[in-house]
């Protein structure tokens, strides 16, 4: 049975038929060739696929695509360009807090998420909102070093732009 | 041959359940059916509930109680000023479920429909003295939370009935609450044992309407009256929270499985009861010692 | 090798090359590049942890429309060998084939299909009709030992193919056994004798993403693989081999990948993705699902380490014996190598007079062990620190001052270096740097130790909790001397950028960017300047691949080697362009700088080689073998709270001091080392497989076998402390696996100096500490 299904993906409206069981992460990967979010364990235990869903960050494994129909979805592809960086990516390079990058789209995601409705987070509400993002490589400090100075950079221009 | 059907209102749920109930699986949030493929794969039918509006919000009825809608998420209630007003210790076990990606999508009706006994709003709504509101076609039910919950995965819900809300009376007064929980990491971790207490404080020390209630330490969640016995009506002080951990610690039936063992569990719900109480010991204390100094200057 | 007065962009932050695509979510792995209607390939895995394949009916399968290739061992040739990604010949044993007649796992290879679709494919798996002969199973290496144990490997083709004790018969994988002086004269001799069993955990590596691999039949009849490798050159040599083919059929690229600490260190579904490929004729992914990965990739070897030491009142020390009991599981994948590194990566950090060492790797039907970071040095390090504690506390010492004292210094040397080598004898060496003394004192300085250690206030109970400190010293090596190769191959371009292609893999650990960096401080150039191929085994040279923390140390010296070569050409060119002498020109800022300041840049030197006179393509090219491996040294601290009632430990800091010689990138060298840690600490605290008694594995999944998130991370300080190793490049020795042997015993330690109870079982569970305190 096929689905069909409108769905605003980076801000351009996809009509799709989709699976009954096919997961937003399929549906994103597989239909629309956006492979930013990555399948790391398809039970929504490491993160690696995190997406906005509404504005809020969903592990994309655990969404229907057909439940998606009629909402927006905003994936890493959506965030930055070749050298127009959103400041959280460019956080991520200036700390060094990308080492194999599997988790990184993920991280961001999610780190987004917080931001939208925390701009000036602690270091204690960083680490619990980005604890569903499992990263082997680092020790986190980076990871977390880096969603900071994006707060502040985030922070420095909305209130640039303000006047 | 698997099917979707996304449905506009309670009724027509309540139609389809009636007819196909036992072939169809409701969807809200998806965290844990998505996980279980066995049951995904027995299902013909899939019925998207998660945007029926009789199902959301959160508010208080005409008769007094506290309504959240089942397919209200775990997060929502967690940031919820009127549920952190009146039932504060559900938005903190909410706080505590999994990832904020899976509290974005976990539904309170989710959490209560697959009865795991590890599932942490389940103590909290066990003290709060909840009623989880049940419709079918034709019907309408409210079950006291205690009453729910047959086994683990097994509740009370026959197959054409769907959970519309969880009731909560409102209470009057003081009132304190914590909700602690043992995983094998801090964040992200299903419970290996939860406690979750619950009682009004008075301007004299003493606590009334004491509620305690465990997680994953016995089939179901389960009251611990011995427990609530120990600190009714007393002041509270070290020898009776110790009593009523001791109390926790007897009420557990735990078991050995994959997340940890019997024995510690039983020591962890007295170890938890303990965690929690001893703050609030400290606490009360403080709050009445200006009173005892001022007192003595007069 | 002399020390240069200062670097240019060696020692500096230089952000990760690959970084700004990875951040964009950029198509850069594995699973990004399948291309359109390419095939699904699915394993088939034992429900058995020992059975023989009776019938095996695969018609029904085959018949599936959709499916284009079905797998097994009545079809595909029988070809001995191993899935260890090593050095030819390979030392571990060959008792190895695609698909077998015989299951020795839960989740060992049965059969393997490709379908158009997953769901295809999955109902092709259920239509093999397997029919097998249960035999009894066998997970406890000392039952494994014993006479009358089921043979696990009973075929008798399983071989070892270079010259070392290998017994199948006995389940035995690997023997090792060496001895230095007359340890039981200088045992009978000792004032002080302390022994200890410390047991680790079948644990893995769990890189986040999993063992995946697109094979594609290429118009020329070759096969493309792009694969998720640390290795890969013995991918192809290890693939043409399993298909009996020459290398040249076989083309491996490795693209980004998702972490690897070992795990991909094996040729591990390279083979099925290639034959898939080769018999559909058409491309084919295969990619492990997180359960595959937990049940049926490779695992930390579980252990059983005997320690004993013996030392005099004053604090001499008298001898060693060390004997590991290791499991391997159900095939030898670096079986005797793992053992060896337990003695030789832990042995010589102490002068110790006398030495016994042996090691057995035994077969088990469980999952199968393979290389994981750290490589059998993170499982006796915790017995040796553990015991040296023990030891500092019955001389009534600071555990540090014993360390400082006994630690191997510079200019020395351990007769185990020359007795234990990857299966052979090992290469005598000296140590050429250490900065372990600096590591000590500023480990020590950063953690607090003067206030903490031995202080009643600061141990005062509250509550039910405690506070304890601990710590331990460490060392690793840097490649395998006389063993690994690194080739690189650099050329100049017209505008005066450069192709740097290695044989090196960057594993997200950020190679290919330190390697750039080594290369741009020979050239004078940026590093933007120095465009990176690596890995790709048609156009770069060989490297052995990233593994035995060579990368920096042995492919680094290739580069520089390689860019030293294209700098003398360049100052040849640029001299006739300056009219000056070849010797005299500095290369620096892109240009080449003759005495008294005239310059040329480099884009004007490439276009007169290419276009202008006596045209050449200034090129340089070198391979490097290290006639050493020199340690990276390391001290780790750990300060915890023991909670005496629900048995939770938690760090609350811990300090790592780490001497990985000059750091090429600190950033990246920071990142490698907190990134081990926290895996070491992950490890201690709460990773551990559970098997049901038939074998089968209970915790597959991130649900239920937990690593460390970011509420866990403790407060976490890095030091690196520079020395300079003469035979490295720009004095870098290496970094990758060092820190992750050092948070089992520094916790230990620590935990015993809170509660008294020393733990020697890991990991360190609330129920394991619990329990260890009730019984006191």
């Amino acid at each position: 049975m096929a689905i069909p299904i409108r769905v605003k993906v980076n801000g351009q409206v996809e009509a799709l038929e989709v699976a009954p069981d096919e997961s937003l992460l399929s549906m994103l990967r597989e239909r629309l060739d956006l492979t930013g979010a990555k399948e790391g364990c398809n039970e929504g235990e490491c993160g690696a696929c995190v997406v906005l869903l509404d504005g809020k960050a969903v592990n994309a494994c655990l969404v229907l695509a057909a439940e998606a129909d009629g909402h927006e979805v905003t994936t890493i592809e959506g965030l930055g360009r070749p050298g127009a960086l959103h400041p959280l990516q460019k956080a991520f390079l200036a700390h060094q807090a990308v080492q194999c990058g599997f988790c990184t789209p993920g991280m961001i995601m999610t780190a987004l998420s917080l931001l939208l409705e925390n701009p000036a987070p602690t270091e204690e509400e960083v680490r619990t909102a980005i604890s569903g993002n499992l990263c082997r490589c680092t020790g986190y400090r980076q990871i977390l070093d880096a969603v900071q100075a994006a707060a502040q950079e985030m922070r420095a221009g909305a209130q640039g732009r303000r006047p | 041959m698997l099917n979707f059907l996304r449905l506009s209102s309670l009724a027509d749920v309540s139609e389809m359940l009636w007819a196909d109930g036992p072939v169809s699986a409701l969807i809200a949030g998806g965290t844990d059916l998505l996980v279980r493929p066995e049951r995904l794969a027995s299902a013909r039918i899939l019925i998207d509930i998660s945007n029926l509006t009789e199902l959301g919000g959160i508010g208080v009825t005409p008769d007094g109680d506290l309504r959240i809608g089942a397919a209200v998420t775990h997060q929502e209630i967690a940031d919820d000023d009127t549920v952190r007003r009146h039932a504060h210790l559900l938005a903190q076990a909410c706080a505590q479920v999994g990832s904020v990606q899976i509290r974005n999508r976990g539904t309170l009706g989710g959490n209560l429909a697959n009865a795991s006994p590890a599932g942490d709003s389940i103590p909290a709504l066990l003290c709060l003295e909840a009623r989880v509101a049940l419709v079918a076609r034709e019907r309408g039910r409210a079950v006291p939370i205690n009453e729910f919950f047959v086994g683990p995965a097994k509740t009370v819900m026959q197959v054409d009935e769907l959970i519309e809300s969880v009731r909560i009376p409102l209470r009057r007064g003081r009132w304190v609450s914590f909700f602690e929980k043992a995983g094998q990491r801090k964040g992200m971790c299903c419970s290996k044992a939860s406690v979750a207490f619950l009682a009004q404080r008075h301007g004299d020390r003493r606590l009334t309407g004491v509620r305690v209630a465990l997680g994953a330490v016995a089939p179901t969640a389960i009251r611990v009256p011995a427990a609530e016995a120990a600190l009714e009506g007393q002041v509270l002080t070290l020898e009776r929270a110790r009593a009523a951990a001791e109390a926790c610690r007897e009420a557990a039936r735990a078991i050995d499985d994959i997340r940890s063992t019997r024995d510690y569990r039983r020591e962890a719900v007295s170890a938890l009861l303990l965690q929690g109480l001893l703050p609030l010991y400290d606490r009360m204390r403080a709050l009445a010692r200006p009173r005892r100094r001022s007192r003595r200057r007069r | 090798m002399t020390k240069p007065k200062s670097f240019r962009v060696v020692g500096k932050p230089v952000a990760k090359k690959d970084a700004p695509a990875l951040a964009l979510g950029a198509p850069l792995f594995c699973a990004d590049r399948v291309p359109p209607r390419c095939l699904v390939g699915r394993i088939l895995g034992s429900p058995h942890a020992h059975a023989r394949i009776r019938a095996i009916d695969i018609s029904a399968a085959e018949k599936l429309p959709g499916v284009h290739a079905v797998l097994c061992h009545t079809n595909v040739p029988r070809v001995m060998r191993t899935t260890a990604g090593q050095g030819a010949p390979e030392p571990s044993p060959y008792d190895f084939t695609t698909f077998d007649a015989k299951v020795r796992f839960v989740g060992d290879r049965v059969a393997a299909v490709a379908a158009e679709t997953a769901a295809i494919a999955e109902e092709a798996l259920r239509a093999i009709r397997v029919e097998y002969e249960v035999l009894e199973p066998v997970l406890d290496p000392r039952q494994a030992m014993k006479s009358g144990a089921p043979v696990i490997h009973d075929e008798p083709d399983a071989h070892a193919v270079i010259p070392v004790p290998y017994e199948p018969q006995r389940n035995l994988a690997s023997h090792v056994d060496t001895m230095v002086g007359e340890p039981d004269r200088a045992f009978r001799e000792a004032d002080i004798v302390l022994e200890g069993e410390f047991v680790t955990p079948y644990a893995q590596h769990t890189p986040i993403e999993t063992h995946c691999c697109l094979a594609e039949p290429l118009l020329d009849g070759r096969l493309r693989l792009t694969t998720s490798t640390q290795v890969p050159f013995h991918a192809r040599r290890i693939v043409a081999q399993a298909l009996e083919l020459p290398v040249s059929r076989i083309h491996v690229v490795k693209p980004r990948i998702g972490g690897g600490f070992g795990a991909k260190q094996e040729v591990l579904i390279e083979d099925v993705a290639a034959l898939l490929a080769q018999r559909s004729g058409r491309p084919v992914y295969l990619e492990l699902s997180r359960r595959e990965e937990f049940v049926s990739s490779r695992t930390r070897h579980s252990m059983v380490v005997g320690l004993k030491i013996g030392a005099q009142k004053n604090g001499e020390l008298a001898a060693v014996d060390l004997r590991v009991l290791s499991n391997t599981g159900a095939y030898g994948s670096h079986a005797l190598t793992v053992s060896c590194n337990c003695g030789s990566k832990v042995l010589p950090l102490y002068r110790w007079p006398h030495i016994r060492f042996t090691a057995d790797a035994v077969y088990t039907n469980l999952p199968v062990a393979g290389a994981y970071r750290g490589y059998g040095a993170t499982q006796a390090a915790f017995a040796m620190e553990s015991l040296m504690d023990e030891l500092a506390r019955r001389l009534g010492c600071d555990p540090i001052e014993l360390r400082l004292r006994h630690a191997i210094r510079k200019g020395e040397t351990s007769p185990i270096f020359r007795a234990l080598g990857e299966g052979s004898e090992g290469v005598e060496q000296s140590i050429g740097s250490t900065g372990l003394e600096r590591c000590l004192k500023l480990g020590a300085r950063a953690i607090g130790w003067k206030k903490k250690w031995g202080n009643a206030r600061w141990h005062a109970p509250q509550g039910a909790l405690r506070r304890g400190i601990g710590m331990c010293a460490l060392m690793q090596g840097s490649s395998i001397p006389q063993v690994d190769m690194g080739g690189a191959f650099l050329k100049l371009n017209e505008d005066g950028s450069f192709n740097l292609l290695v044989g090196a893999t960057d594993l997200g650990t950020g190679s290919d960017t330190v390697l750039a960096q080594v290369a741009a401080e020979v050239l004078g150039v940026n590093v933007e300047q120095i465009v990176v191929t690596s890995s790709d085994t048609d156009l770069t040279p060989f490297d052995v691949g990233a593994y035995a923390s060579s990368t920096t140390y042995l492919s680094g010296m290739a580069v520089r080697k390689a860019a030293e070569n294209a700098a003398a050409q360049i100052r040849k060119v640029a001299a006739r362009l300056l009219s000056a002498k070849a010797s005299e020109i500095r290369l620096e800022n892109g240009s080449a700088v003759a005495p008294g300041g005239k310059s040329v840049t480099l884009a004007r030197v490439a276009c007169h080689s290419l276009y202008e006179h006596d045209q050449h393509q200034i090129a340089g090219f070198a391979s490097h073998i290290s006639e050493k491996s020199p340690p990276p040294f390391s001290a780790h601290f750990a300060e915890v709270v023991v909670d005496t009632e629900t048995g939770l430990v938690k760090v609350e800091k811990y300090v790592a001091a780490v001497d990985c010689g000059t750091a090429i990138n600190p950033q990246l060298a920071e990142g490698q080392t907190e990134g081990a840690v926290l895996n070491g600490i992950s490890y201690a605290l709460c990773e551990e497989y559970l098997f049901t008694e038939q074998g089968r594995m209970r915790n597959d999944s991130f649900r239920e076998y937990k690593i460390f998130c970011t509420r866990d991370v403790p407060q976490l300080t890095t030091i690196l402390v520079p020395t300079y190793e003469p035979t490295g490049p720009f004095g870098a020795k290496s970094v990758s696996e060092i820190g992750i042997n050092g948070p089992m015993p520094a916790i230990s330690n620590a935990i015993f100096d809170a509660v008294g109870v020393r733990l020697r079982q890991a990991p360190f569970t609330p129920e394991r500490v619990l329990e260890a305190l009730r019984r006191g």
